[in-house]
């Protein structure tokens, strides 16, 4: 059963279509992660979903309720982080907190101990009398993680949580993110960085001008586009031979010899790494170097997309 | 162009080009151009209406227009170019573009010159709209061609001048906002060529003109050197939030170091709280600074101060106590100006400020109903406006006292003073009347600007918005009336579009004792006018929170759509 489900949705912007026909689900639990270019519609999807902008037409439901003709019941069970957000900067952390804290209408009494909850779990209780303007970008993209989890809520909408962050601050928030996915959270997750979403994402759907390209599991779209992935290796004993006997091993789809290696390309998620090695090793290569690629997202977008804007 | 890579001038290039595919630009000469010929057609028809066109009398009586044109081309210069100028180089700031400007291989002068033409231009443009209506001035005769060039050339250095003012207020400044307001304080240094102008009244030769201007010239090329000197100095700026802080900061210094004369006398103390049930209502009044109890405190006491010494001052004067009335009428004429700018730029600024800041859309994912949004946003503008109210109130009280004292010397008002109740009838009713127009329009005004301000996308287009409204509502109908009656209609009836500007019942209370005269149909249409507007725009911004504010409404009760967009399908 879906907890998120968007049907057939239309967004238009005058005479613009910024999202056409879009449809998807994610179920519950799920951390779905929404790649698609720059101008895809990911922003628009997630504004329809966080009840900021109506759809000139389809629908948009968050566990079973209608975003549109229930916004407010919607904005108490969601978590929204914009892509670019500010802060009220004469506000200190924890007085930022209790501001949004008393605007989700928690209980006075129960307020401090969700505060401290919140900071802990973002790493910044030791911040808390800290005023906001003097916290880093990666601290101050914590603190709206922070601000969205006040009320508990079931459904997260994070825009570009990890943009422009530096690698640390960026791995923290991964982080906190696999940290949320334990606590059972639906969370929907649109990012530039693929490979970091693929460590987080238990599904994704790839959006290109308003539409959506590819949705699923990383396996079944992998399986479904049959992406490649290269794996170079440097072969002591190599004959022609034996470059013959590996093509045919199941699953490699080219061997090319270059000068100092030969590129075997074998087709992602039929042939591991590891299995190529022990059928090279059954083949009695002297292996030297063995090198496999990274398993690349960005092939799998570069492949969807043609950088078309909605 | 390659070849002299000097006078490509890109950045004039590109400031045309945009001004070019901007709607906006051919909006504004658009009604320039329609306010100018119905101006023109005006005065031409109150001229010439009574006279025939065999009329010897017609002859040589084109000066009057010529004038009437030149006057309309100055105002129009220092109404629009320093709203046209301000922006020029805090654009840049704002949008981060100044650094790769600076990058590129300008000089600073090159940038400060492209950009001054670059603004120029559309203002000549608009001059050039009146080539048709000096043609038909001179085709009158009575214009000598010293005249018409002497009035040429000084439109053109009010120009220069006005434009290189508002460009240096736009270096100095760090935001357009900024930038505007100063701009307009500059035009206090730029009158001499009207001045001279009026002053020669078409009998200077040309280069008796040419000399009188040299401290123009003088002037304009000294604002445009500070404004060279200040293209790199404030490329850069401090974010306003440092710069407000670091002034209420020394504000501090200096009042606690006061205080000590003072008796350490702490009337307000600042407490750490935290937000109960109205998050936006604490953090309004207890986290800004022009919000905070001791800074209303400190303005009141600003205004207040002045006010009061300046009337004790005049009611022990014996020789001044006479005119004490008018004083006060001119106290008044000017707090109002100062009240309504100050209420309206806070109300416009209220939302212009949260989106500009990207605060806007975290707020209004949460639960709180747009309408108490709205409300607790607005509660700084209502505290506002209840300091401003206390000037206002004394100002009231002090007349009405002194007319209670001098009622006697003026037995023509038919009252009979015989009676202290009787003689405290008409000040009563003074107060009463005048708390009344304070009441309506201080709220009427802030809702308007309110209103403005949730439609506008950024802060300065809001508060730029928000004042040209009121100067227009002001002025309209008034304007109306003066063409109405030109054209023969009855007065009363033309009279009757008075009540829609607010600005004709305070002079009309203040100096034309209506109360006397017993105008109260007018009085009382008036209330009823701007209460309407009042009432029209809470409902408006209330009853559209949602909407205005960018989400979708709760409750949402229209219908969902069930054709496909026929766009691109």
């Amino acid at each position: 059963m879906a907890y998120v489900e968007v049907e057939n949705l239309w967004v238009v912007y005058g005479r613009t279509v910024a999202v056409r026909d879009l449809s998807f689900q994610i179920p519950k639990g799920e951390v779905f992660g929404f790649i698609g270019p720059n101008g895809a519609g990911k922003t628009t999807t997630i504004r329809v979903l966080a009840t900021l902008l109506r759809p000139a037409f389809g629908t948009a439901r968050i566990g079973d309720t209608d975003v549109m003709y229930a916004a407010q019941a919607i904005r108490r069970r969601i978590g929204f982080m914009p892509d670019t957000f500010g802060v009220y900067e004469e506000l200190k952390v924890y007085e930022y907190l209790s501001f949004f804290a008393a605007a989700y209408e928690i209980e006075a009494a129960k307020r401090k101990s969700v505060i401290g909850d919140v900071l802990a779990l973002t790493d910044l209780s030791e911040k808390s009398d800290t005023p906001v303007d003097a916290l880093s970008r990666g601290m101050k993209q914590r603190l709206g993680l922070a601000r969205i989890l006040l009320h508990d809520p079931e459904f997260l909408l994070l825009d570009e949580p990890a943009s422009g962050l530096d690698p640390r601050a960026r791995i923290e928030i991964r982080e906190i993110l696999k940290e949320l996915k334990n606590m059972g959270k639906t969370i929907l997750i649109s990012s530039h960085i693929l490979h970091e979403l693929a460590q987080v994402c238990t599904r994704i759907g790839i959006i290109e001008a308003g539409r959506m390209g590819v949705e699923g599991s990383l396996d079944e779209i992998y399986r479904r586009l049959q992406v490649t992935r290269n794996m170079d290796v440097r072969i002591v004993n190599l004959t022609d031979e034996m470059k013959e006997k590996i093509a045919k091993i199941p699953g490699v789809s080219s061997v090319e010899e270059k000068p100092d290696r030969l590129s075997i390309e074998v087709k992602q998620r039929e042939v591991e790494a590891e299995d190529l090695l022990d059928a090279l090793h059954a083949l009695g290569a002297r292996i030297q170097m063995f090198q496999p690629e990274t398993t690349d997202m960005e092939t799998v977008f570069m492949r969807l997309t043609e950088g078309k804007t909605a | 162009m390659r070849i002299l890579p000097q006078w490509s001038l890109p950045l004039l290039k590109k400031e045309l080009v945009e001004q070019a595919v901007r709607k906006r630009t051919y909006a504004i000469r658009g009604v320039y151009a329609a306010a100018l010929s119905v101006a023109f057609l005006m005065f031409f028809y109150s001229q010439y209406s009574s006279m025939s066109i065999e009329n010897l009398e017609i002859l040589g009586s084109g000066q009057f227009v010529f004038e009437f044109i030149v006057g309309l081309q100055f105002a129009g210069i220092f109404i629009f170019l320093p709203a046209m100028m301000c922006g020029a180089l805090t654009l840049e700031k704002e949008h981060g573009s100044m650094a790769p400007l600076i990058l590129t291989g300008m000089t600073p002068w090159q940038i400060i010159n492209q950009k001054y033409l670059g603004r120029l231009v559309p203002m000549f443009s608009m001059l050039l709209l009146s080539l048709p209506l000096f043609a038909i001035a001179y085709a009158f005769g009575g214009i000598s061609a010293g005249y018409l060039f002497g009035s040429a050339y000084l439109l053109l250095l009010a120009c220069l001048e006005v434009g290189a003012a508002s460009l240096m207020a736009s270096a100095i400044a760090s935001t357009t906002t900024t930038a505007f307001v100063l701009s307009y304080v500059l035009l206090l240094l730029c009158g001499m060529p009207i001045a001279i102008w009026e002053g020669s009244a078409g009998s200077d030769p040309f280069f008796v003109i040419l000399i009188q201007t040299i401290p123009t010239i003088v002037f304009t090329a000294a604002f445009l050197g500070i404004a060279r000197g200040c293209l790199l100095r404030n490329a850069f700026p401090r974010r306003r939030k440092s710069f407000l802080k670091a002034i209420f900061t020394q504000i501090d210094l200096v009042m606690n170091q006061a205080n000590k004369y003072a008796w350490n006398v702490l009337l307000v103390r600042d407490r750490d709280t935290l937000p109960t049930d109205k998050p936006i209502e604490w953090r309004e009044l207890t986290r800004k600074s022009l919000s905070k109890t001791r800074y209303l405190f400190r303005m009141l006491v600003a205004i207040e101060l002045p006010i009061l010494l300046i009337t004790a001052f005049i009611f022990m004067e014996s020789p001044f106590r006479r005119s004490m009335s008018e004083a006060v009428s001119a106290l008044l004429f000017l707090l109002w100006p100062l009240a309504v700018l100050i209420i309206s730029v806070n109300a416009s600024g209220a939302f212009a400020s949260e989106r500009a800041g990207k605060t806007l859309d975290v707020l209004l994912v949460t639960p709180i109903p747009g309408r108490e949004i709205i409300r607790q946003k607005m509660k700084p503008v209502w505290r506002l406006t209840l300091v401003l109210v206390i000037p206002f109130l004394t100002l009231f009280l002090v007349k009405a006292i002194n007319e209670y004292g001098a009622g006697a010397t003026w037995p023509t008002k038919g009252f009979s003073y015989k009676d202290p109740l009787a003689k405290a009838a008409e000040p009563m009713l003074y107060v009463m009347v005048s708390t009344a127009v304070v009441a309506i329009f201080l709220p009427m005004f802030s809702y308007v600007s309110l209103w403005i301000g949730l439609k506008a996308r950024t802060r300065f287009r809001a508060i730029l918005t928000t004042l040209t409204t009121i100067v227009v509502w002001c002025v309209l109908p008034i304007l109306l009336v003066g063409v109405l009656t030109d054209f023969d209609m009855d007065r009363g009836s033309a009279g009757f579009l008075a009540v829609f500007s607010p600005l004709v019942i305070i002079p009309s209370i203040e100096l034309d004792e209506f109360l006397v005269r017993e105008e109260w149909v007018f009085v009382i249409l008036t209330f009823l006018w701007h209460a309407g507007v009042f009432f029209y725009f809470r409902a408006l911004c209330r009853f559209n929170a949602d909407k205005y504010l960018g989400r979708v409404p709760y409750p949402f009760t229209g219908p969902r759509a069930t054709i496909k967009p026929h766009l691109d399908m």
